[in-house]
């Protein structure tokens, strides 16, 4: 298994790279330039070419990557932001705490609503409350995070007064964020509860379990929920991909100090170096939780754990 | 043969699976008997109904569609139709236990297939989860897995392994009645012989009456001591094995046997039976059989032939039985 999660993380760095060239080449087509957004609109040409030169703006982007990557892989440094004069790495660590935590509160919410409530419309199947879950689903899928936000906040810090509608210090604060981010993402979630629900409820050893005389509860938690979990994972696992890159909309609306509005702040002020700093921090949580939720495959399913383990053996036999 | 107890007796059941396009006569008025310690083959083809008999008996029919008409059950003296859940579950795996056509998907993947023989025990004995476990290693050991292969999964087992932990599985109450619904149809015809043989054996050692369902007269042969042929929903023939296989009375069961290719006669060419069975959600008035059958006269169109007794024990449900002895 070790061997396996090695090989994982190797193969991470190939993609880690891809990205890096990816968000080099797509700043260099963003329209805007740096030196013109630090000096602002007035500055003069002679200076604007003095300070693009003195970034190295100048340089073929094929050397500008170079020095980038330089930096990154002997200094571990990703340079430092136009607009602060900070390095971007310190900065970036100093805001994801909030996202992760945020991002994970986010994801545990999501995933209660949604399994339990998926799995209540999969054994109540065609009942009033699988359509009451279904409706609510549909209605928190189809309503963007801004506006559900906006609602929320409306709702709750306008007129009722009873939570903050913007910051990050207490508790609190987390609150209608959490749902904002919940409401959206856990129909999705709900949704695949339910179908793997029914199709896992379907199969013939449900019937054997039956025919053993097992009670229902055990049949509904132990047979048929653990049987669902590969494809409910895959949807927690693609949620949190999401939420660790930094719910950017939400932070927003809510002003919560992570990566997400970090990074939008980033984009307006054009910051590039913070900017590729961000994505390769969004990349790599992608590819973090991608092997977790591979990882979380195998604990569940003990098919996908013998294959795991028969390939690192193939591979070990192959290299004796 | 000799008097023996009756152990479970279905009375009239019909059973209908009503659906949105339409009402399918599964079974209809279908009466058997067992006794205590036989093997009663209930034979016939695919969609005859089979399957739905036995899900009745085990309470598992799947509802909605499934509505039982008519008819009742009795197992120990009572009727197991009209049990409550709670009760049914005490029987269920206890006393009557199932098992199933295709043991590649009857195991569930994600448990080790000792904690699904142990299972069983827990759910119906009073027993620590330990002495679960050694009964269950014990069973393994009797259906021929070495108990060392306890804490393996499903994935893990051949075919014909898989089967013997599912025999393991519904033999490890010690039941009244086994319920076999085609044990052997998924298997290789060599491993077939092997569950077989180990069934027999188990019956003997464990004194459990089988219920098998199939359609191969094959493993009627070698392992039932009373037929009864099924078509359409409805028992044509019915009695002793010999009585079966040597005075074969109704046209369709003597179809079934053309159709078998026989060693002694190379040369003899299969005769199928032509034609289709009727759609049960559309079964003609009279027999139902009466479309295929070689020597159909007009009354067999209009109206059903009484289950007539040819001799003791020997049902045909026939104007024209072919053979009387």
């Amino acid at each position: 298994m070790a061997r396996y999660i090695g090989k994982r993380v190797l193969t991470m760095i190939p993609v880690l790279i891809g990205v890096s060239l990816l968000i080099f080449l797509l700043l260099e087509l963003a329209p805007g330039d740096a030196a013109q957004s630090i000096l602002g609109d007035y500055a003069s040409e002679e200076s604007l070419n003095e300070l693009r030169e003195e970034m190295g703006l100048n340089d073929p982007l094929i050397v500008q990557y170079g020095r980038f990557m330089k930096d990154l892989l002997l200094k571990g440094d990703l340079g430092n932001s136009y607009q602060t004069g900070r390095p971007v790495l310190e900065t970036i660590l100093e805001r994801y705490p909030m996202t992760i935590l945020v991002a994970i509160l986010a994801v545990i919410a999501t995933a209660l609503l949604g399994v339990t409530t998926g799995l209540l419309s999969a054994v109540k199947q065609y009942s009033w409350i699988d359509n009451i879950c279904t409706v609510i689903g549909m209605i928190g899928v189809s309503s963007p995070s801004f506006f559900t936000g906006l609602i929320l906040i409306f709702i709750f810090s306008g007129k009722l007064g009873w939570l903050p509608a913007s910051g990050s210090y207490g508790p609190q604060y987390f609150i209608l964020p959490i749902i904002t981010m919940a409401f959206g993402s856990c129909a999705s979630q709900m949704r695949m509860t339910r179908s793997a629900m029914l199709e896992v409820m379907r199969q013939d050893y449900i019937r054997t379990a039956k025919a053993k005389g097992q009670g229902d509860k055990k049949i509904v938690f132990h047979h048929e929920l653990r049987n669902a979990l590969v494809p409910i994972i895959t949807v927690i696992g693609q949620q949190a991909g999401v939420l660790l890159g930094g719910a950017m909309i939400v932070e927003q609306i809510f002003s919560i100090p992570g990566v997400g509005k970090l990074m939008i702040d980033s984009i307006g002020t054009r910051d590039y170096p913070m900017v590729r700093g961000g994505v390769l921090f969004i990349a790599l949580s992608f590819s973090v939780v991608n092997l977790l939720v591979d990882l979380a495959y195998s604990t569940v399913d003990p098919r996908i754990r013998s294959q795991l383990v028969h390939q690192s053996k193939k591979k070990k036999g192959a290299s004796a | 043969m000799s008097e023996k107890e009756t152990l479970i007796e279905v009375k009239d059941l019909t059973v209908h699976y009503v659906l949105h396009s339409g009402t399918s006569e599964a079974v209809n008025h279908i009466s058997l008997a067992m006794k205590k310690g036989e093997t009663l083959g209930l034979v016939g083809e695919t969609g005859a109904g089979k399957t739905t008999v036995a899900l009745s008996i085990m309470g598992l029919l799947p509802v909605p569609p499934a509505q039982v008409k008519s008819g009742e059950i009795i197992f120990e003296g009572q009727d197991i139709l009209k049990l409550s859940e709670k009760e049914k579950k005490k029987i269920r795996g206890n006393k009557i236990s199932m098992i199933f056509q295709d043991p590649m998907t009857a195991l569930n993947p994600i448990d080790r297939v000792g904690d699904q023989i142990a299972e069983g025990i827990m759910l119906h004995q009073s027993v620590s989860r330990k002495e679960a476990m050694q009964k269950a290693c014990d069973i393994m050991e009797m259906v021929g897995i070495p108990a060392v292969r306890y804490s393996e999964y499903p994935h893990q087992f051949s075919g014909g392994m898989k089967q013997r932990i599912v025999i393991a599985m519904a033999l490890v109450c010690n039941p009244e009645l086994l319920i076999a619904d085609e044990p052997t149809t998924a298997l290789d015809v060599t491993i077939q012989a092997q569950v077989l043989d180990m069934i027999n054996q188990l019956k003997k050692k464990l004194g459990t009456s089988i219920l098998l369902i199939t359609h191969d007269f094959g493993v009627v042969a070698e392992m039932c001591e009373r037929v009864a042929v099924i078509y359409a929903g409805e028992i044509v023939e019915a009695g002793t094995l010999e009585q079966i296989f040597e005075f074969t009375s109704h046209p369709y069961t003597q179809g079934l046997f053309q159709s078998l290719p026989s060693l002694e006669d190379s040369k003899a060419k299969l005769i199928p039976i032509p034609g289709m069975m009727p759609d049960p959600a559309d079964l003609p008035e009279g027999c139902k059989f009466a479309d295929r059958c070689p020597v159909c006269e007009e009354r067999c169109r209009k109206t059903l032939p009484p289950l007539a007794e040819m001799e003791p024990e020997h049902l045909v449900r026939c104007f024209r039985p072919l053979k009387a002895k």
